[in-house]
């Protein structure tokens, strides 16, 4: 009679003459080089995930600071009736970084994707006041703009490489 | 059905995930994997492109005169690349007219475009007077040519129409659909066209306008009831300020 066995790490059925999982590929009765690829290779995914993990997060926090210096700087101006009309614009900027965040909460690309977008429109549209003001703070704004980058790479990686590990039943 | 491990040629069970005698990954998913991956990559960069692009050429138009020779040379420009931008990606052609027409839903569009240019041409023209004390108008540019109306409609409501839906409810919508799903392909499509409008303040209305116009998109799968409510709604801001209501 045969005896049916469970593979350790996503407890689907093997066949007898399995050496490998064929769900989830870990080495059931592989000897141990087997058994220590198969963990570096879901560590070395796993490093990846964490790695986009925090890349997602510095965008966060990037978006954190934007909408508490636009919501800060809008109501500042909002006092003065010279400014006003500026203060609004800083709140509704406020509004919409905002609104980005709750999206990469959502879908982290399409979320870093628009308030990268907007936060390069934002960049640009100085030029209406005057042009040289785009390389005010320019190494401010580089580093905004890698964080942004390195974002946007990220989250597809977070998704491919978490796919994977799912795939792998290794989370 | 049974099927074979490419690498070392052991019978294993169909649409198997991992082979069971050497442990590799079935080369099917990993083709699949990649071709994903790559769709997903052109896309990015298509999208990434137009987008800066776009911007780009925007600020240069913001920052030129507005007369009605500039305002023609602007036209053409941004509707050669829209066009060039649609033939680079050929499948949003089908996707201009819907199979059938169905006459009731060709009549709510227009009364829509009617109703959102009424709201709207009321409400931007209160807000522009409170916060800057002055209110934007399109006839001006058009009162030394020869026939201002037929100018102004062709200009402002027919081109942008066409070209704008062909850009954001078909390149652009098409682009994200591919890289993130339908839901984000509205929500993105209407984001980028209310940024493109390079105003804050009229993001209040052309959001939710943008959301409208994209929503139709996915829900009957063409941009031609897009494009009669952007219409409608650009000729009527014409009309009601041609003939002088706000």
């Amino acid at each position: 009679m045969e005896e049916s066995i469970i593979c350790s790490q996503c407890e689907s059925e093997l066949a007898e003459q399995d050496i490998f999982c064929p769900n989830c590929g870990y080495p059931e009765k592989g000897d141990e080089t087997e058994i220590n690829k198969y963990h570096f290779r879901v560590k070395l995914k796993r490093d990846i995930v964490t790695d986009a993990e925090k890349k997602m997060k510095n965008v966060k926090i990037l978006l954190y600071i934007i909408i508490g210096l636009n919501a800060c700087l809008g109501l500042f101006y909002l006092f003065d009736e010279f400014t006003f009309a500026d203060g609004i614009g800083n709140l509704i900027a406020a509004l919409i970084f905002t609104g980005c965040l709750i999206w990469v909460n959502k879908n982290p690309l399409m979320g870093i994707l628009a308030a990268f977008v907007f936060w390069i429109l934002l960049q640009l549209s100085v030029i209406f006041v005057d042009p040289a003001l785009i390389f005010q703070g320019i190494l401010m704004k580089g580093v905004f703009l890698a964080i942004f980058i390195k974002g946007v790479n990220s989250a597809y990686d977070y998704k491919k490489y978490n796919a994977q590990l799912q795939e792998m039943n290794a989370n | 059905m049974k099927e074979v491990c490419r690498f070392c040629n052991s019978e294993q069970a169909a649409s198997f995930k991992f082979c069971s005698q050497c442990g590799r990954r079935n080369t099917q998913l990993q083709e699949k994997d990649e071709k994903t991956e790559n769709k997903y990559r052109r896309n990015l960069q298509y999208l990434s492109v137009y987008t800066l692009f776009s911007i780009i050429l925007l600020l240069v138009e913001a920052l030129t005169d507005t007369t009605f020779e500039i305002l023609v040379i602007w036209t053409v420009l941004f509707a050669l690349i829209d066009i060039i931008f649609a033939v680079v990606q050929p499948g949003i052609w089908h996707k201009v007219f819907p199979k059938s027409l169905r006459p009731e839903l060709i009549l709510l569009m227009i009364l829509i475009g009617i109703v959102t240019a009424v709201v709207v041409s009321y409400s931007v023209s209160h807000i522009n007077r409170i916060l800057f004390e002055e209110v934007y108008v399109y006839m001006p540019m058009f009162e030394d040519t020869q026939y201002p109306l037929p100018f102004a409609i062709l200009i402002v409501a027919v081109c942008p129409a066409l070209f704008e839906e062909l850009a954001f409810r078909g390149f652009v919508f098409n682009n994200i659909e591919v890289i993130a799903g339908r839901k984000s392909a509205i929500l993105g499509s209407a984001f980028l066209f209310g940024l493109v409008h390079f105003s804050l303040i009229s993001l209040f209305w052309i959001i939710p306008f943008g959301l409208m116009l994209a929503y139709f998109r996915s829900k009957y799968s063409s941009m031609f009831y897009g494009m009669l409510i952007h219409f409608t709604h650009n000729a009527s801001i014409i009309l009601l300020e041609y003939y002088g209501y706000f």
